[in-house]
Formats: structure tokens, sequence, C-alpha cells
């Protein structure tokens, strides 16, 4: 086992940063073992030349993840971001030690996967996750917290705070089976942070929700971070990632196409942009050598003015183009382009564009944040 | 691949657990049969079915059973067929249907003893009284049945009841009480084996093995039983009652038989019987006496006796023993046949039919003759006029044919076991047509056996002696030269003429104390009483 | 053990059990109808119906739970949030068999108290302790097809287990046939080897006989059945465990 110098002998701070989240003092420590190696700064989670290959049939194989680096660093929310089919789900399983790599390692706490020392400090929710069909939420609470030790009164204490946390509190005694989707993914967050898990693991976290319950998750997530816990996030709804997180990769079909601190992927892309109709052929032309990106669709006039041209100068010759304005305004560049241009980046190099690219297209195309549950439905799972 | 390379170490390691696994796994499975060995051993489980179902006609088995057998609800498949079987037997007692069925729940569950118990009593009694000439004579069903039995008991070495049944059914069914006996100790034996066994009840055995040294004229060993059986029921009524019967009826003659005191012995069986006429165990004791006299006549009269009033099987195997004895000396004798066959116990069952009993006790019962007829070919020329002179086993060329009553005593005619004129008033004479050939027996039609029973009046029978002259039986041999000179017409006669030709009996004579199975009690049916048959 | 738990309580509470139960205890009790027989048949019947029922309903309760349940939860990926707790896969496959086997043995309990008492009513309230002996076995080979169903669970899906088990159970029921049958051709005879050297031994578990005549059962006749079960299971436990441990989800 390999073993990181800069993990190991880390000193333990505490991780009890806020007033909701309190470890538990009973929480089962690694029995006389010593101080756990709490990540600092440094790595809690890496990947390193990690690949994954599934074979299908008569020998033939598919590469679900090749060859992924990858750092998250204590404290951060980090979100791994690509369409359906990329390996986000691959990459967390492996985290998690449900599948091996293929090649490479991954380690989480300085650990590898399916050590049961770091799965005590590892919350893990699932996309769609699916309990117990009995059980209503809080037993399903209970049973989790069971599963790492808590028992009696401080899993009691623990389960109410939890509920409370998620919002579950009155709700508490549905059955699962009677559960939506978004009370099933609200308990399924209590369940992952039974036993107050260091690393929060989470796929698709906000898969199913309604606007409001993807925002408090959103907001819960920070929270996490701010009580010092790292937040692994796997998503396709880009929206959303890119309000909360620190960090990203972007995958597509297993490949890492983009990297770092989510500024600075997203740096290159602040332009202003301008739609406008009725506009004269002149004046569409001057428009155009301005834009660095230009084209009509419906009748609109579409252009993304250069950085270096004045936006003003272009609202002119709009004006004295006869044209009428529709929209104008400076565009932050979202994390949906960012994602698509580097996606198409890679399609035309790879002649075999997938499908998966024009569905995540459409979905670029929903951004605004009230069309979240309709693009969701459009960005389920085939 | 890709685990080997990657995890080779690991994975390699399991697959080498694995592998070691699997190989304790089959010394597991071994140790599995060797227990199954053991169980069948033990004889607490059946061998494979494979043994067991070769014998089962498949094609009776339905799609249902063989699709139980093989999911391993052989135990299931066998109650299916037995319910089967019940449900035919019920609806249709189509036999065809039943026997297969009843084979196949035996095949399908040996170990279940009743099965074979059930099929073998089907086989032996349903199945030969529904059945017997048509197909094969009655014996044949029964010893049919006892073989099943006794697969049976191959099975279950250990079933006290199907040793009790074979015995039984050699007792009541073959009259051979000393097989009987034999079996009846076997269960006994077994039984003691399997003490602490409490789902039968092992009265029985002693009781029967009493009984049928009883039947077989043994009271000394009879005696013995109860004694053993009241060692262990000093309370049982039964073998306190027969002990006490046989001291005071049976042990004197017995032994004075034993010394060979043989005139003594009969003077007191004699004078026995003189009380209670019907009394089983004295008329076979008789029975036996007078054979070791070589009396044959006095044998064969009390053996019939016996035989009537009991239905005694043991008694109507001696009787026909004793008939075919008597045809084959007449016939040395005469040079003609008493009877022109060898009689069996099919013809002695006729011959043997319960009396009419309509008219009560009022009506004393007489002998009967029967006659074994063959019936005329089709196409043959009548030789014979409209009246013959016929002997018994003629052959009868005339269609229809008569026969006359000249005897001076009323007389019934039987076809087949079935009255077809009664009280008829002499002379009389009585017409067989085709159509009284078909009988139940007979249903080919081939032969034809004709009864023709003699009354005595009962105001005439005060006259009578009440004695049963046992000479009479030779009346039909007799009776040819006797009767044909002074009756012309054709005549059966049975002592027509000699007024001791039939046999007159006590109108419910003896009418005994208790009856059943208790010995020395005599019966309350009108019993042929014998005595003082001295010549 | 908290899984075993679990899973007994997801098994008492799917509905369909309790149909089973209801509908094996109704046949049970319906073995009453067997009363046109001798009192040797019908006791045959009753005891024949009610073992038979109580064994095949728990058997088909344990695959229910055996092969539905297992991979149901690898398929709905609940497995992955167990998995994600500090819960090791040996832990989650001796829970699931612990689980199943309290539940099975928890309806086969009740099927067995109403078979007793159904048998106490037809033989005027008499008892046979080899019933006891017979209900011990009869919970020791459910514990081994248990297993066997577990063991099926760790690497197959649900139909897959479905169909294999309930081979099992005809293979098992029929083991020294398939010992004795004489073999056409070298495959099939290898085939019948294979089969009677791996598949379990039911047969050995079964007392119907000496129940019905009465015969004593000495006392190696119930625990070399039980010792064969016991090793039986833990083999197929262990193998569970490591082809769980090697199992991709």
């Amino acid at each position: 086992m390999r073993v990181y110098p800069e993990v190991i002998g880390v000193a333990s701070e505490s991780s009890g940063g806020t007033d909701t989240l309190e470890r538990p003092d009973n929480l089962p420590q690694d029995g006389g073992q010593g101080p756990v190696p709490v990540v600092g700064t440094d790595t809690v989670i890496e990947c390193r030349g990690l690949t994954k290959r599934y074979r299908v049939a008569l020998g033939y194989e598919i590469e679900a993840l090749s060859s992924l680096d990858l750092q998250v660093k204590r404290g951060e929310i980090f979100a791994i971001v690509g369409p359906n089919g990329s390996g986000k789900t691959t990459t967390l399983k492996l985290l998690l030690g449900l599948i091996f790599p293929s090649e490479g390692d991954a380690f989480i706490l300085g650990e590898p996967p399916r050590s049961r020392r770091a799965k005590r400090r590892i919350g893990f929710v699932p996309e769609g996750p699916f309990f117990y069909q009995h059980m209503n939420g809080e037993e399903v609470v209970r049973f989790y917290g069971r599963l790492c030790g808590l028992r009696g009164r401080d899993l009691r204490a623990r389960t109410d705070e939890l509920l409370k946390l998620v919002g579950m509190s009155k709700r508490r005694d549905v059955v699962m089976s009677q559960c939506s989707k978004g009370m099933v993914q609200r308990i399924g967050l209590a369940s992952a942070l039974v036993n107050d898990p260091d690393v929060v693991l989470m796929d698709e976290p906000t898969s199913g929700l309604d606007p409001i319950g993807a925002h408090e998750i959103k907001e819960l997530t920070v929270r996490l971070r701010d009580a010092g816990k790292t937040v692994l996030l796997c998503s396709h709804l880009l929206e959303q990632v890119e309000e909360v997180c620190d960090r990203i990769a972007i995958l597509h079909r297993g490949s890492r196409l983009a990297y770092g601190p989510i500024d600075e992927i997203l740096q290159i892309t602040d332009q202003t942009e301008l739609v406008a109709i009725n506009v004269s052929e002149d004046a569409a032309r001057q428009l155009a050598a301005m834009s660095s990106e230009s084209h009509t669709r419906a009748g609109e006039l579409h252009c993304m003015i250069k950085e270096d041209a004045d936006p003003f100068q272009a609202l002119d010759v709009v004006r004295q183009g006869g044209g009428e304005l529709l929209r104008f305004g400076r565009v932050r560049e979202s994390l949906e382009d960012a994602f698509i241009r580097a996606v198409t980046a890679s399609a035309r190099e790879d002649a075999a564009i997938s499908t998966d690219a024009a569905d995540t297209g459409g979905t670029a195309d929903m951004t605004g944040g009230s069309d979240e549950a309709t693009a969701e439905e459009g960005g389920e799972e085939a | 691949m890709q685990l080997l390379k990657r995890r080779p170490i690991r994975v390699s390691l399991s697959i080498l657990v694995c592998l070691g696994l699997v190989a304790v796994l089959i010394q597991v499975g071994r140790f599995g049969h060797q227990v199954q060995h053991w169980r069948v051993e033990a004889g607490i489980a059946q061998p494979s079915v494979v043994a067991s179902i070769k014998d089962v006609p498949l094609e009776e088995l339905t799609g249902i059973v063989l699709g139980a057998l093989f999911a391993g609800f052989r135990s299931q498949a066998a109650n299916f067929c037995w319910w089967k079987s019940q449900q035919y037997w019920e609806e249709e007692g189509h036999w065809p249907r039943v026997l297969p069925m009843m084979k196949a729940a035996c095949a399908l569950d040996p170990y279940f003893p009743e099965f074979w118990e059930v099929t073998g009593w089907h086989e032996a009694y349903n199945l030969a009284a529904e059945y017997e000439t048509r197909h094969l004579p009655q014996d044949e069903y029964v010893k049919m049945g006892i073989k099943t039995l006794e697969t049976g008991l191959r099975y279950n070495p250990q079933a006290v009841q199907i040793y009790e049944q074979v015995g039984w059914t050699y007792r009541d069914k073959l009259g051979d009480p000393e097989t009987a006996i034999r079996y009846a100790r076997q269960a006994a034996t077994v039984y003691h084996v399997r003490a602490g066994i409490t789902k039968q009840t092992p009265l029985i055995q002693p009781r029967f093995v009493a009984h049928m040294y009883e039947e077989l004229g043994k009271p000394e060993e009879a005696l013995l039983q109860y004694q053993e059986l009241m060692q262990d029921y000093p309370s049982d009524t039964v073998g306190i009652g027969a002990t006490l019967t046989i001291r005071d009826r049976y042990l004197e003659a017995y032994r004075a038989m034993q010394t060979r005191d043989l005139d003594a012995a009969e003077e007191r069986l004699v004078t026995h019987l003189t009380h209670d006429p019907g009394d089983k165990i004295a008329l076979h004791m008789l029975a036996q006496l007078k054979e070791s006299q070589s009396d044959t006549y006095g044998a064969l009269a009390a053996w019939e006796a016996a035989a009537m009033v009991w239905k005694d099987t043991f008694a109507q195997q001696h009787y026909v023993r004793l008939l075919n004895e008597v045809n084959r000396r007449q016939t040395q004798l005469r040079g003609m046949p008493f009877f022109d066959m060898v009689i069996s116990r099919k013809v002695a069952d006729y011959m043997l039919l319960p009396r009419e009993t309509a008219t009560g006790a009022a009506m004393p019962r007489g002998m009967g003759v029967a006659l074994y007829i063959k019936p005329p070919r089709a196409d043959a020329p009548s030789p014979l006029g409209p009246r013959m002179d016929i002997q018994p086993g003629d052959e009868i060329h005339a269609r229809p044919f008569e026969l006359a009553n000249t005897s001076g005593c009323e007389a019934r005619f039987y076809v087949h076991g079935r009255e077809v004129a009664r009280d008829t008033t002499p002379p009389y004479t009585f017409t067989f047509t085709d159509d009284m050939r078909a009988g139940p027996g007979t249903a080919s039609g081939l032969e034809m056996l004709v009864k023709v029973e003699f009354f005595v009046p009962s105001e005439q029978a005060a006259g009578y002696p009440p004695r049963f002259d046992l000479r009479n039986v030779q009346l039909p041999e007799k009776a040819p030269t006797d009767a044909r000179p002074a009756a012309p017409k054709p005549v059966i006669t049975s002592g027509s003429g000699s007024p001791g030709g039939t046999g007159p009996m006590m109108p419910g004579a003896g009418s005994g104390a208790a009856m059943g199975m208790a010995p020395g009690a005599s019966a309350p049916t009108p019993s042929a009483g014998h005595e003082g048959h001295d010549h | 053990m908290t899984i075993g738990y679990a899973t007994f309580g997801e098994a008492i509470r799917r509905r369909i059990l309790v149909i089973f139960l209801l509908f094996a205890i109704v046949s049970i009790v319906g073995s009453q109808i067997f009363k046109a027989f001798s009192p040797g048949e019908e006791e045959k019947f009753v005891v024949d119906l009610g073992l038979n029922s109580i064994k095949w309903f728990s058997i088909l309760i344990a695959i229910l739970l055996g092969a539905v349940m297992i991979p149901q939860e690898i398929e709905r990926k609940t497995l992955h949030t167990v998995l994600a707790k500090p819960v090791g896969r040996g832990q989650f496959i001796l829970g699931k068999f612990v689980g199943t086997c309290l539940a099975v043995l928890f309806n086969a309990s009740l099927m067995a108290i109403a078979f007793f008492v159904v048998y106490a009513i037809q033989q005027k309230g008499g008892f046979d302790v080899s019933l006891l002996y017979q209900f011990a076995l009869t919970c020791m080979e459910l514990i081994l097809f248990i297993s066997i169903v577990v063991f099926l669970s760790t690497f197959s899906s649900t139909v897959f287990v479905l169909v294999v088990s309930f081979c099992v159970v005809v293979l098992g029921s029929t083991a020294t046939f398939w010992k004795n049958i004489p073999a056409e051709n070298e495959i099939s005879g290898l085939l019948f080897l294979g089969v009677s050297a791996l598949a379990p031994n039911f047969e050995i578990f079964d007392l119907s006989r000496p129940i019905l005549t009465g015969a004593a059962i000495a006392p190696d006749m119930i625990t070399y059945p039980l010792v064969y079960g016991f090793m039986y299971t833990s083999i197929m436990l262990l193998l569970s465990f490591v082809i769980f441990n090697e199992r991709q989800f």
C-alpha cells in the first residue's frame, strides 16, 4: 500500500466547526490505533492513472475511465461533471471500493478505497438512492446509524438532528415506498451524514429535487464545506454545480477534459452578448466583424462581441441599422458553455460523435434556474 | 484477465480458496450420500426411486405424478396415485383403472405398509370376488393379493399388519391355517423386536394363532397360545373363555386322539355335537378323526357341515379334497366319474351355497346335488329325446333339457347359484333353457352348474331322526342303479326313493352361545348337526 | 447483525409472504379432508402434506427472500449505500443470510405450530417427538438451502437465482436418484456425477418414514444430517464470502 507522506502525519484538527454538525463524542474511533490522520489542506482524495475497463462481450472492452488523475483537497467542494456515461459514477464507485480499478490507484483519506477505516469517515449519497422499502425515513437513518456503530440515545439524537437538517422531521414516519424522489434524496443525505463523515461523496445530489429542494441541498453542501468537510460531487446539472463548487473536473467518455478551479475554467468566457432583430445587412456585417461569433436564427441576430471591441459601439451599430435590440449584456460563460466547448472540441477529434453530447446540448439550452426540473427530466439517464 | 493483471495474487488466491472449498464440498457431498446409505440401512429412508419405479407401468402415471416425482414430491406422487385409485374405486369400481393406480402408489412409496396392505386386500377379496372366473380362478386373485402383500413385506419387513394380513388371507381365502400361523408368528416376532411401538395392538396375534390352532383341530396348541396370551393380558376375556371352553369340550377328545383312542375321542365329540351341532372345532376334529379312521364319507359330511355353517375355507378345502378323492375312487370303482370334472373350490362354493332362509327355520334344509353339465354344442345333433336320463356330469345335447324331481320331496333348482325354481311339488319337471346358461360365475357359458336342493317339510321333519346319515353322500353314486328302474323318467336323484337320501337338518339346531371367533361357540344359524354317524 | 435484523424486518413486512404463510397453514389444516381413508392412511396424508407444506412453503419463501432480495439490493444500489458504510462485505453476506434464515425459520415455526395442532387433533391428542426431530432437520435443510441461495445471489441475477435454486431443490430432493441413475453415455455420466457430487442431499433430512411407521430413530440419524447441513452451509457461506469479496457492482 502506498502511503502518502502529506496525508499521514497531518495533525488531527477538530472537525466540528458548525452548530449543526457536531461530531458525536461516542462515534467509534479506530480502536486504539492512535489519532486518525485527518487531512489538512492536503489531498483527501487522490486518483492516479485511474482506469476502469468493463468487459462487454467476446473480449471487447469499453474503457469507462481512462487514466484519471485527480486530487481533492481538504475542505473544498469538488465537482466531477460530465454527460451521462462519462465515468463520473465509475469514479465514485472506484473511490468507494465497489469496483476495482483496472489500472492506477485511488486513495481516499490516505487509505485504499475498501478500507473500513476510511469508510468510517466517508458519507455517500448515491444517485436516486433506493432504500429498504418497508422502512420509514427515520428507520432508514437509524439503520445506517447502526451500521456505523451508533446505538441507543446517541443514535436517536443524531437521527433527530439529521432529519431536522434535511427537513424531514415532520415526515419521518413516511414509508420509503411512499416517499417522493425528493424525500428519498433527503433521507439519503441524512443517512450519508449519520456518521459525521469528513468526506461526503454525492452522486447527482439534486437530481429529482424541485428547485427549492435543490437550493437547500446546495446550501447544505456549502455548509458542509464550511464545517470543514470535503465534498466530492458528481453531476450533469452544471448550473447547480457551478454555483457551489470550488474546483471541477470535466469528464467526457472517461477522459478528463478540464480540471482546475472553476474560475480558471470559466475565465476565458467573459464576453458580451447581443441579440437584435430587423438589423440591416450592413449593420449585421459590422456586428459580425466585431463579434467573435455571430449567427442569425429565426430572424434574430446573435452576436458575441469580441473582448477588444467596444460593446457600446455595437449598440450604436444596431441603432443606426434600424434594428431593435432584444437583449444585451455581459455573459459570464456558464459551466455549460465551457462544458460543451470542451466536449465538442474533444468530439471533433473523435470522429464518432456521441449522442450523449447532443443530449447535453439540449440541457445546456435550458439554463434558466426555473427550468431546472425540466432540464433534469430531459437529462435523466437513458 | 484484467483482474489477474491488476490483482493477480489476490484473485488467484480467491480462486484457489474456491477450488479448495469445492473439494471440501465434494467430500461433504460424499458424506451426505453415506448418511443416506446409513439411513436406508437403518430403515428410516427409502433407497433410490430408480429401483422401485421400474415396476410401475409408466403409462399409468400421469404427467402430474411424474412431474411431482422428479421434483422430489415422491411421497406426494404416491399419495396422489392412492387418492386417485380410491376415487376410481368409489366412483366406478373399475379394476383396470383402480389397480394400476394402487400399484403405482405402492411402487412410489413402497415403505408405507398400508398401501401394500390395502392393495393386497383388494386383490385377494374384492377383485377375487368380482372377477373370479371371468379371467382367472378366484384363487389366482387371492394368490396375487398375497404376492402383493409379500412384496410389501420385502420393503417393510417390520410391518406387523402386513404379516397379519397375509396370515389372515391364507386362512380366510385359501383355507391354510398352518401358513397363517407361520405369518402370525412372524408378526409376533417382529412386534417383539419392535417393542416399544404403540401403534399396533399386539393382542391380535396370539388370539389369531390360537384360533388357527382351533381351526386346525389342535386344541392343545391353541390352549398353549391362550396361556401365553394371558400371561401378557391376564384379564383378556377371550382368552379366559376360550381356555375354559377348550378344556371343557375338546381337550379330552384331542388327547384321546393323540393316544389313538379314537372311539373315546369320537364319543366325546359326538356327545358335544349333540348339544351343539354347529360347533366348528368339534366338526373339524371329527372330520380329522374320521379321516384318520379312513371314513371318507364321514369326514366329507363333517367338513361339509363345517363349511356350510361357517363358510369356513379350511373346511371347504378339505371338502373339495375329499370330494375329488371320492370322485376318483368312484371313477375307478364304476368306470365312470361321479363328477365329470375335478371339483374346484368354485364349484364347491355353489355346492355349499347358503340355503334359502326366507321360509325361516320351519323349512329344514336338504342336501343338494350339484351337477356340472356341459352344454350342447350348437351344431351337434341331439341324441337325446325330450326326456333324458342323465348323470351328473353328463353332456346334454338337447336344448332345452329337463330335469324331473321324483324324490318325493320338494326341491329347488339352482343354476349357477341362482334360484330358478322353488318349492316345486313332486313330481316336477323343470326345463332348463339356454338363457339360463350364462350365470354370474360363468360368463363364457361353457359350462353350467345345476343344483337341486330337496326339502323335507317341517311336519315330516319331526318324523326324521335329527341325524344326518353320512352315507347319503354316496347316493348319487348308487342312484343310477336304484333309481333308474324305479323312475323311467330322467331323474336327478339325491336319495330319491329313500327318505334318508336327503339330509334333513335340525331346524335351528343348537342355537349356540356366543358367535364370532370364539372357539367352541356354535352358530345361531341352522347348523349342520351331525352325530351318531355310526353305520 | 443490523443487516440481519433489517432483512428479517423486510421479510416479515412483505405481504406476499404473509399470503404464503396463510396459504400454507390453510393447506396444512386442509389436510384434514383426508378423513375418508383408513386411520393409517389418514395419518400418512396429514403427515406427508403437513411436513411437505412446511418444507416447500418455507423453500418458496426462502427463494423469494434470498433470490429476490439480495440481487434486488444489488440492482437497485441499496447495497452501495450499505457498503459505503464501515460494513465488510462478509458482514453483509452474513447479515443477509442470518436475516433470511430468521425470517424463513420464523414462518416455518408458525407453520409447524399449525401442523402440530392439526396432527394432535387428528391423533386425538397424540404427539410424536419424532415430529420435533423432523422440524429440527427441516430447519437445518432450510438453512442449508438459504446458504445456497445466498451463494447464488452473490454472483447472479434474480432470474438466474430463481431458476437455479429451484433446480437445486429438485436435484437435492432426488440426490440419491442422480447418484444411482445409470448413465447412458459419458457426458450424461459426467453430468450425473457432478450433480451427485455437488448438489445438496435433501433426502437425508426426511424422517417421515420413521414417523409413520413409528420406528425408533437413532440419535445418529439426527446428528449426521445436522453435521452435514452445518458443513455444507459453512462451505456455501465461505464461497459466498470469497466470491462476493471479489465482486464488482
